[in-house]
């Protein structure tokens, strides 16, 4: 390979892939989606009212602040019991004081506060609950990391299997699919194609350029565009990253890479645009489905579906990695299967687009 | 020495011979034309010369490398211009010639020599998809000639152009050849290849039917006539040949009733139909 040729045939498609409307939609599309849900994704401060019960038998100074703050009604109960009952009902999340709570805090302890969040009222609420939680609860308090924060789902009250849900992590780990996808399954064929259709590829071929030089312009193209878009992506939906970066970052290369190889064996199988347009669609559908079915909320038969589609397993490293989770078989099997994946599709990919450029 | 050398090349598709044992050299700075209908073998052929498609039997040598053997030391040596205006839409004429030039390693200085070349420069900004037709033709010979190949192919350079653009289009190639590129010229249009190549090869269903400068197939093939026009206006034809023409021509001549006197040498079209039974618009 010619580095000086892939460079130039990069730095073509970069700019002329921002001047095809297609693929800048696709570019800006998840950009646009992440701004549009920091937009209107709600804050405490953006609810009616955050219904919030309340377990707290000594009565604690913190309860007792709680009252005060706006935008939010406390359901104050006095068991455990009353505390499932009422998170049954309507309450978005409940939190559970421990017995001297306040005596703890001024012996400079640090209490642990038991946080249920109650996935059944929806993403938005949740997320609320959340925020309302870690941005208000301490500064009410006036001291700076007084207690720990055991957060749980009501559903190991009730004694049933735990869903974890993060909102924001969902949200994220969809858009960067989206985006993936997008680059590298949409984008990628179509400035491939594109060179077919248009018979600007006998150019490249009487040209210095071999057919992997060609392949490889068109897959650092989409990697730019891939990584650009991500970064943004991470940037407009993590300013207070919790997340582990070298993970993250690991698992959206091996997303792209990935995303790339699917998107060259779909360049390397159909001849016009129009044909890019429609299979793109479905290919991206299917890698973007993954991200879009939090996991808690999938069905078993759609358990099974969604472990069939490789990006499935791009989505559970990046839900693992942006929460901090980076140890332990689950991070790095997901990752494994997504490596092997991206090695099997970018083998078919090569190979087809070997008998086609030849 | 020969720029271009072909030893019975062929190329087959499906057991049907497309080039059927083309056997043919082109000097250095001529400018050869390769006339023959739709379907002849002439993009087969330029195909098979530039490295683009193997010939199923035969060798050829283009700049002095083997098409197959060496095909990517001939890359370089070579410049194409497609039957199709294959050029990148959304960049301009320069944004074009610029992803040319670092392609081929070429200074970038050189872009705008071969704007100015081929008379670009005012609109080499804009984008290609706002080009006329024969803009985008000029910057189809401006791209090809940037890295200063040694052989340049053009393939029906001037199809679909109006006949103005057309005549541009020739003045450009004749151009050229005056500053001794090797050009190798199909066409389908034999007016263009009569003013334009020093020889002709007429290719019909694959083969070479004939092989010359355009003059001497002319004299070749062609009747050996005069046409005059008389003082009553009546055209009147003398066969070069025939005594008695020759005595009546001398006749009219003394008397001065002939207006006008031309050769009536056949065109290239009438050759190569009477060669081949059949027009190159068939």
């Amino acid at each position: 390979m010619n580095g000086r040729v892939m460079s130039a045939i990069a730095g073509k498609d970069i700019a002329d892939a921002i001047r095809n409307r297609y693929i800048l939609f696709c570019l800006v599309l998840p950009l646009g989606l992440s701004l549009l849900f920091r937009v209107i994704m709600p804050s405490d401060e953006d609810l009616a009212s955050l219904t919030v019960a309340i377990l707290d038998p000594d009565g604690s100074r913190l309860v007792t602040q709680l009252r005060e703050a706006e935008h939010v009604e406390l359901i104050e109960v006095t068991s455990e019991e009353a505390l499932i009952d009422a998170l049954d009902e309507d309450a978005a999340g409940g939190l559970s004081v421990p017995s001297g709570f306040d005596a703890a805090l001024e012996a400079g302890g640090q209490p642990e506060l038991a946080a249920y969040i109650n996935t059944r009222g929806g993403g938005f609420e949740t997320q609320a609950f959340r925020e309302f939680v870690e941005r208000q609860i301490w500064s009410l308090i006036d001291q700076p990391e007084p207690a720990s924060v055991r957060w749980s789902d009501v559903a190991e009250l009730r004694g049933e299997p735990v869903r974890e849900f993060d909102l924001d992590t969902h949200l994220l780990v969809m858009l960067l699919l989206m985006a993936l996808a997008m680059t590298g399954a949409f984008a990628v064929p179509m400035l491939l194609v594109e060179e077919k259709e248009k018979n600007t590829l006998e150019v490249l071929l009487v040209s210095p350029a071999r057919p992997a030089d060609v392949v490889m312009g068109k897959a650092l193209t989409g990697a730019l565009y891939s990584v650009v878009i991500a970064g943004l992506l991470v940037v407009l939906n993590r300013g207070g990253w919790s997340g582990n970066v070298p993970v993250t970052a690991l698992a959206i290369t091996l997303g792209l890479l990935f995303t790339i190889g699917a998107g060259l064996l779909l360049g390397s199988l159909v001849r016009t645009t129009m044909q890019v347009n429609t299979w793109a669609s479905i290919v991206m559908l299917l890698l973007i489905l993954p991200g879009m079915i939090p996991g808690p909320e999938a069905s078993r038969s759609l358990a099974i579906v969604l472990r069939l589609i490789p990006s499935y397993y791009l989505a559970e490293s990046l839900k693992l990695a942006l929460g901090g989770h980076t140890s332990g078989a689950a991070v790095w099997g997901n990752l494994g299967v997504l490596a092997a994946g991206t090695v099997a599709v970018f083998a078919v990919a090569v190979w087809t687009l070997r008998r086609e450029i030849q | 020495m020969s720029a271009i050398e072909t030893e019975n090349l062929v190329r087959s598709y499906n057991g049907v011979r497309a080039v059927d044992g083309l056997t043919f050299a082109v000097e250095e700075g001529e400018i050869f034309g390769f006339l023959g209908p739709n379907g002849a073998g002439k993009t087969t052929t330029i195909r098979m010369l530039t490295g683009q498609i193997r010939p199923t039997e035969g060798r050829a040598v283009v700049a002095g490398c083997d098409v197959v053997r060496e095909r990517e030391r001939l890359k370089p040596r070579i410049g194409v211009v497609f039957e199709h205006q294959n050029l990148y839409e959304r960049l301009s004429g320069r944004e074009n010639l610029r992803f040319s030039a670092r392609l081929y390693g070429v200074p970038p200085g050189r872009i705008d020599d071969v704007l100015k070349e081929v008379r670009l420069e005012d609109r080499a900004d804009d984008p290609v998809r706002r080009y006329s037709n024969g803009m985008k033709q000029r910057l189809l010979i401006a791209r090809a000639l940037l890295h200063r190949p040694e052989v340049l192919f053009l393939d029906e350079p001037t199809r679909g152009l109006d006949p103005t653009v057309a005549r541009e289009i020739r003045h450009l190639i004749a151009g050229l050849a005056h500053e001794g590129a090797t050009v190798f010229l199909t066409t389908h249009y034999m007016e263009e290849a009569d003013q334009l190549s020093r020889r002709v090869a007429f290719l019909d269903r694959g083969r070479i039917v004939a092989l010359d400068t355009p003059s001497r197939l002319k004299v070749a093939h062609g009747e050996k006539r005069l046409t005059g026009i008389l003082e009553t206006g009546d055209k009147i034809t003398f066969s070069l040949g025939d005594p008695e023409d020759g005595r009546r021509l001398g006749e009219l001549a003394g008397t001065g009733c002939i207006q006008t006197l031309h050769s009536a040498e056949a065109t290239l079209e009438e050759v190569f139909i009477r060669l081949t039974g059949r027009s190159l618009t068939e």
